[in-house]
């Protein structure tokens, strides 16, 4: 059973069936997309309080979910880097980062669309939004480090810590700045509590992260088949690929 | 059609917010395919070189 | 325990011998503090809002800057990878050189912070709550830096890819320690906050040196 697993801990045995894999989700997510998209904006009606502005949530919701998902994973990943010193681990928590970063931006960014017309303001320093800039900065900080480390073994095990050590402090960090939070704003409702929901909202917003999920899943895995590719440079099984051989340089 | 891009008046956040996420995920599989093509075309480059044995009766074993 | 006392001293003792660049590090503390009242204004209500913040991120600033030669000079000369590779335990090798980091980074701030709170004309029992603060706080500062420090050594981005990484880490720390004088200022307790930060540094007293130790021989292979 455990030789099992490690036989897909090969770089060059995992390449081609993430290469196998990356399109199926791709298409999932495009396809949940365009339906979880046409509810949102076109079938759901408009909200009672927050006007059409709430639609918002259709991207900024699944967008955070996944920017905290995604750096669990990522911290996952490490650990296993770390325990079993295998470098594909690695290879998936550095392919998951960039990722996790633009997850992040866009709840930031769609959060502070919706905050505007909704609360009156574009940032309020509440907690979510506040843990969440923070997670941007560690996401930034373990991308930085992996650019700053030119050994990639080194990169690996540097960018593993950091991360596990970033996971320690993600709770942390959120329950110190809620902390701040409630005895500074007092009263202020949450900048980000989402309209009361019907059921077809539910959906879209369903359909939405499914969505969202498998354009993770998909981009993650077409990003570790280029770090595979950049990292085992060199090696035979690489020149034999039809899609290096056919190339003419 | 121009009700949907009205949005009930809030159109500006809601395209605002749609809009750079549409973006920024464009720039995401762009910069993806780019780091692709890269790294392929580094892969051909860096292809280990056929040996070249210089082997004659002389010297069977290529030493010379 | 006598690692730790053996990579106390000698840290200690190194850092002796330039008492130029403590006196400067110090200095440069004093002066970022002077800097906000200029920046902003000098009317007293004001500045006692403001100031336990202001007093924080600058120790937060000053620890980060010298936190980027904690390892750096005995990594040049090879004394680093004698400490890895001696019978004695690198967590507690590096436990040292970081109690050695906050006796004279941290500790000078807290010993500084009663005569800079007069500076933001704060009141006498958010003076000594800002104190006690900052000595339980700073230590977590010179722990997980030791962490970030570790990461980054020998790296060409250094001292500002150290601050990227660790200055997350250290906005709980920021928020009970710069809260527990805002709460007194308020009228209410900075029990709480005092324990949490309390519970904080007992965590990364455990923590920290071998997360720390780890980054160290990851740097070193």
């Amino acid at each position: 059973m455990a030789a099992h697993w490690f036989l897909y801990a090969s770089p060059a045995s995992f390449y081609p069936i993430a290469g196998r894999m990356a399109p199926w989700f791709a298409a999932a997510a495009a396809a949940l997309a365009l339906v979880g998209l046409w509810i949102g904006l076109v079938v759901a009606p408009t909200d009672a309080q927050q006007g059409d502005a709430y639609r918002i949530i259709f991207i900024h919701v699944p967008a955070a979910w996944m920017s905290m998902f995604i750096y669990l994973v990522m911290a996952f990943w490490s650990a296993l880097a770390l325990g079993y010193n295998t470098r594909l681990s690695a290879m998936m928590a550095q392919a998951l980062a960039p990722t996790g970063a633009l997850m992040t931006f866009i709840a930031l960014w769609t959060g502070a669309f919706w905050g505007r017309p909704t609360w009156g303001t574009y940032w309020a320093w509440d907690a979510r939004m506040t843990s969440e800039l923070i997670l941007l900065f560690l996401y930034l900080g373990v991308i930085a480090l992996r650019n700053g480390i030119d050994d990639p073994r080194r990169a690996d095990k540097a960018c593993s810590v950091l991360t596990l050590v970033g996971a320690v402090n993600v709770p942390i960090i959120y329950f110190s700045v809620k902390w701040w939070n409630t005895l500074h704003q007092g009263s202020t409702i949450s900048m980000t509590a989402a309209p009361k929901m019907a059921a077809i909202m539910v959906t879209a917003l369903g359909l939405m992260t499914l969505a969202t999920w498998g354009y993770a899943i998909a981009v993650a895995l077409i990003r570790v088949r280029a770090i595979i590719v950049e990292r085992e440079r060199g090696a035979s099984w690489l020149s034999h690929l039809p899609e290096v051989r056919r190339l003419v340089v | 059609m121009s009700i949907f891009l009205s949005m009930g008046g809030y159109g500006w956040y809601v395209w605002m917010a749609y809009g750079v996420t549409a973006l920024v995920i464009a720039v995401e599989l762009l910069m993806l395919r780019a780091r692709r093509r890269r790294t392929l075309v580094e892969a051909k480059l860096a292809e280990p070189e056929m040996p070249v044995t210089t082997r004659s009766s002389l010297d069977p074993a290529g030493m010379a | 325990m006598p690692a730790v006392a053996w990579a106390l001293a000698r840290d200690l003792k190194i850092s002796l011998r330039s008492k130029a660049e403590l006196g400067i590090q110090l200095l440069f503390y004093v002066i970022v503090v002077t800097l906000f009242p200029l920046a902003t204004t000098p009317e007293r209500s004001l500045l006692a809002a403001i100031g336990p913040g202001v007093l924080w991120v600058a120790a937060l600033l000053a620890s980060l800057l010298s936190l980027s030669r904690l390892f750096a000079a005995d990594h040049a000369d090879g004394t680093l990878e004698q400490m890895a590779l001696s019978p004695w335990p690198l967590p507690a090798l590096v436990s040292g050189k970081i109690a050695a980091h906050w006796l004279t980074t941290g500790l000078p701030i807290v010993l500084l912070a009663p005569l800079l709170s007069a500076q933001y004309a704060l009141e006498r029992d958010a003076m000594w709550i800002l104190t006690a603060a900052l000595l339980i706080g700073t230590p977590i500062l010179s722990l997980l830096g030791g962490i970030g420090a570790a990461l980054t050594l020998g790296l060409r981005g250094g001292g500002t890819l150290l601050a990227l990484l660790v200055l997350p880490l250290y906005v709980p720390i920021l928020i009970f320690g710069a809260g527990s004088v805002d709460a007194v200022r308020a009228g209410l307790s900075a029990g709480p906050h005092l324990s949490l930060l309390g519970a904080g540094l007992l965590v990364a007293l455990v923590g920290a040196p071998f997360a720390a130790a780890a980054a160290v021989r990851v740097a070193l292979d």
